[in-house]
């Protein structure tokens, strides 16, 4: 019988959103109407009896329903700040890591400065952009996640996610193979081997601004 | 027994800060003293009863916390705040004056 209370309960709540606090609701009610039935089958009254009495007494759930709706659209909009938030963090990085770029030719090519300051200068801001996202990601609350991830969502996340990984991954190797291919082709035709490496150095970047755009495409699509 | 329910239904959120006043309960401890109290005239539906526990949960009238049953489910527990005394105190109060006039005039 107390499984018969729960399938009830349960179709009440099918319109419920699937929250934390519209679960914990759900037990609390289910974990109550028990205590209720148990007593009414002690004081005598059949199992038929007690559970329609039961059902009887849970009344209309719809305000219940709607409240619990409520409170997640709230925790929606909390989550919409942290996106533009990520947004902006996310494209700061990129343009450090395109102003990084910019500022090693700058400093060999134009104006002549030693290669090595110029590399140490490179990596200084490449290196920067990679603390503020790692900063970033590190400290984002996960509470949004704990409280009302819903599996129907995380389900197409992951779905589409696959997809788009996939992608990635393949423009990831294409990418490090053209590298590699380059950095063969300059060091024996051109023989700069003393500098030729710094071509995985911006393969890196390469791959961590290919990265990024992903996300960016990922958290444009939610 | 609806009119009663209609005139009743305006304070549910005081009787439940009264039942929780002496002691932390939960919802079918509250229900079960309300209608032994009314000797089963009154009972308070579920849905109105969770109902007033989030509106009163929000307000920062009441608290919950999980109990640690060691046998069978864990029920959730009401504890009343201070703001939520003082609320009951003056919806009592309230009521009291009200009273008085109805009684007045009908």
């Amino acid at each position: 019988m107390n499984s018969k209370i729960r399938s009830k309960v349960e179709s009440l709540f099918t319109e419920a959103p699937k929250t934390k606090k519209a679960l914990e609701l759900k037990e609390e009610i289910i974990v109550n109407l028990t205590e209720k039935y148990d007593d009414l089958v002690k004081g005598g009254k059949s199992p038929e009896e007690a559970y329609n009495n039961v059902i009887a007494s849970i009344g209309d759930v719809d305000e219940l329903i709607r409240s619990l709706k409520q409170n997640d659209i709230l925790s929606l909009e909390r989550e919409e700040q942290e996106r533009k938030k990520t947004a902006l963090v996310v494209s700061g990085a990129v343009g450090l890591y395109i102003l990084s770029v910019i500022i090693l030719i700058t400093m060999t090519a134009v104006l002549n400065i030693n290669g090595v300051i110029g590399t140490m200068v490179f990596l200084l801001i490449a290196g920067i952009a990679t603390c503020i996202l790692i900063y970033h990601f590190m400290s984002r609350p996960s509470y949004t996640k704990m409280d009302d991830t819903l599996v129907e969502e995380f389900k197409e996340w992951k779905q589409n996610s696959t997809q788009t990984n996939q992608l990635r991954k393949s423009l990831i190797s294409i990418m490090w193979t053209l590298i590699t291919v380059i950095y063969l082709l300059l060091s024996f035709t051109l023989n700069i081997w003393a500098y030729s490496w710094i071509i995985f150095i911006l393969g890196a970047v390469i791959e961590q601004i290919i990265k990024l755009l992903f996300d960016m495409k990922n958290m444009k699509g939610q | 027994m609806s009119i009663t329910s209609d005139l009743i239904r305006g304070h549910t959120e005081t009787i439940i800060l009264a039942q929780l006043v002496f002691k932390d309960s939960y919802g079918y401890e509250i229900n079960k003293r309300v209608q032994e109290k009314t000797e089963g005239q009154y009972e308070l539906k579920e849905a109105t009863l969770y109902s007033a526990f989030r509106r009163l949960e929000q307000a920062g009238y009441i608290l919950s916390y999980w109990g640690d049953e060691t046998t069978g489910a864990r029920r959730r527990y009401y504890t009343i705040t201070p703001l939520g005394k003082m609320t009951y105190e003056n919806n009592k109060k309230d009521w009291q004056q009200a009273k008085e006039l109805i009684d007045k005039l009908i």
